[in-house]
Parts: C-alpha cells; structure tokens; sequence
C-alpha cells in the first residue's frame, strides 16, 4: 500500500506533466486545472490504498477518462448552449475589455543565457508543443505516456485499453508526424 | 536520428515546457495535490455495528462516503416517489368524481316522471322549448 508520503512524492512528480497533458488535449488552462484537481483526487480516493508500483498506470488511465469525460459533458452543453444561444443577449456589445487583462507576465529568466537565445528557444518550444496539440488524440496519448511518462508499451497499452500493436502504430505515426510538420517550420532538434 | 532519439528531443522540449509554468498554475496544481493527499484512501475493516452505522479503522470519517452515498441517494428518490403518489392520487380522485357525475345524471334520468323515451321525441323537445319561452 503507498503511504502518504509515496503519494504525495508520486503526485507532485507527476502533476505538472499531467497539466500539460490535458492542456494538450483541452486547450484550456483552468479546465485543464480541473481535470488534474479531479484526478488527482479520484486516485487518491479510490486508489490511494494501492501499492506505489500501481499509481502511475493509474492515474494516466484517470487522467484520460477524465480528460474523456469532460469533451462528452463539453458536446451536451454545447447542445443546450446552441439551443438556447438566439434567447441569450451578446455580451461583446459592451466592448469594455481590456485586451492587456489577457496578456501574462514573462518569468523565469535565466541569467546564462542571452535573451535572444532565450526567445529563440522559447518559440521552439512553443511551436513544438503547437505540433503535439494538433496530433489527433490517440497518437498523442500514446507518444506522451510512451516517452514523456516512460510507461512501457504493455503498460501504454492497459492504460488507453487498446492492443500493444495499437501502441506502437500510434507512437510511429506521431513520431512521424511531429518530425514532418516540425522540419515544415525550419526546426531541427 | 530515429524514433527513439527523436522522442527524447521532444521529451527534453515538453520537460523545459513544465518547468516554466506560471505561479498561477504551480499554486494551483500544489493545493490540488493537498485536497487529493487530505483525501487518500487507507485499508479499512469494517465491522457491522449494532446501530446499522460502520465502524471503520479509519476513524469516524471513514464511514462518510457510504453515509452520503444513502442520503443523496434518499433526497433523490423521496421527492420522486411523493410526486409520483401525488398524481396517482389526483388520477385516481378525478375518475371517482367523474363517474359520481355521472350517476348523478342517470339517476336524475331514471327517477324522473318524464320517461326516458320522451326525451328522443322530436315534439317533445319542442313542447318543452315552447313552454320555456
């Protein structure tokens, strides 16, 4: 059985990849916030009496579902919201936003590197993470938790409930993917 | 470069992305982490206690999920169930004062002079509508 502190050592090893993950998926910052929140509490309740080995299968096959659940609760209110969208007054009539209240500050500067390297690498990784978004949801599953998240292909396999062979065509084709779009953009790794 | 080199060029890429996360974001993802932790699920040995509640190894807290499973459960169907007795009842009230309605005119029919034949007849009906003006 993990003890608390092997869950708390898990969690906190995994959770920042986890927001990526569903950031990937979603797209959305705050639901992706809410998704981690709810699975890392579902492991915890439902799981958290399982032996430390066990947790990180587990938590990638909660994060998934969840990540699952929330696109299926996504598609029956995007239904209610189309419905009910000709009763609802338009909100951007006001035009009283304020286009500096969605800019975020910069931080973690790192003093060793020049700020054009600091740039260059930022759009890098920007344009890398843009390419792992736009891969269609199973192959990027599979990628990440196959190489971000060292699960073994078995374990990839039981995590996303397909074949091991399933596993290996989807990171194939990812890889491939990513290695074309990202040469389209003159970046080489 | 093959596959696998490749995956860990991106992995050293996605691997900077998580370290730059906004405050906003770390905050957040640490007090998620806290409310999971407060959460954690432990072994338990239950034990049937005479009163019919749990008496479980981890504390009185324990017995709480299986407690409001029940109430949700209870405030879910009471309402449902009242609502349901509720229209039979007013079904059923609403035939029984129909049929009494409809006694009523019978017997008024039946125990009448006139004879219920009366009413079929053409002069009779004028004979009656005459009489009224």
């Amino acid at each position: 059985m993990a003890s608390r502190q092997e869950l708390s050592d898990f969690l906190a090893s995994v959770e920042r990849r986890a927001f990526k993950h569903a950031v990937y998926a979603v797209r959305d910052e705050d639901t992706a916030l809410d998704i981690v929140q709810d699975s890392m509490l579902k492991l915890s309740e439902r799981y958290g009496d399982k032996p430390a080995a066990e947790l990180p299968m587990l938590f990638q096959r909660i994060l998934q579902n969840t990540i699952t659940d929330h696109f299926r609760r996504q598609k029956v209110r995007n239904t209610w919201v189309t419905l009910f969208s000709a009763f609802m007054p338009d909100d951007d009539e006001s035009g009283d936003r304020d286009p500096l209240e969605t800019l975020e500050a910069q931080e973690g500067t790192q003093k060793a590197r020049s700020a054009a390297d600091e740039v260059e690498r930022a759009q890098i990784m920007r344009a890398i993470e843009d390419e792992v978004k736009r891969l269609p949801p199973r192959q990027r599953e599979a990628f990440l938790m196959r190489y971000w998240e060292d699960m073994d292909v078995a374990e990839t396999a039981a995590a996303m409930g397909c074949s091991e062979g399933s596993v290996k065509t989807h990171c194939s084709r990812a890889t491939h993917s990513l290695a074309t779009a990202l040469r389209a953009k003159g970046i080489t790794l | 470069m093959n596959e696998q080199q490749f995956a860990q060029e991106i992995r050293k890429a996605l691997d900077e992305s998580t370290v730059r996360l906004p405050y906003r974001v770390s905050h957040r993802l640490e007090l998620a982490r806290r409310n999971a932790l407060a959460h954690q699920r432990t072994s338990e040995v239950r034990v049937p206690a005479p009163s019919g509640a749990l008496v479980t190894a981890g504390g009185p807290s324990a017995a709480q999920p299986e407690h409001t499973v029940w109430w949700r459960l209870g405030v879910t169907l009471v309402p449902a169930l009242v609502v349901a007795v509720g229209l039979m009842a007013i079904s059923v009230w609403n035939e029984t004062e129909t049929a009494d309605e409809i006694a009523e005119i019978d017997t008024a029919v039946l125990t009448d002079e006139v004879p219920l034949t009366a009413y079929t007849d053409r002069g009779f009906g004028v004979f009656l509508k005459n009489s009224r003006q």
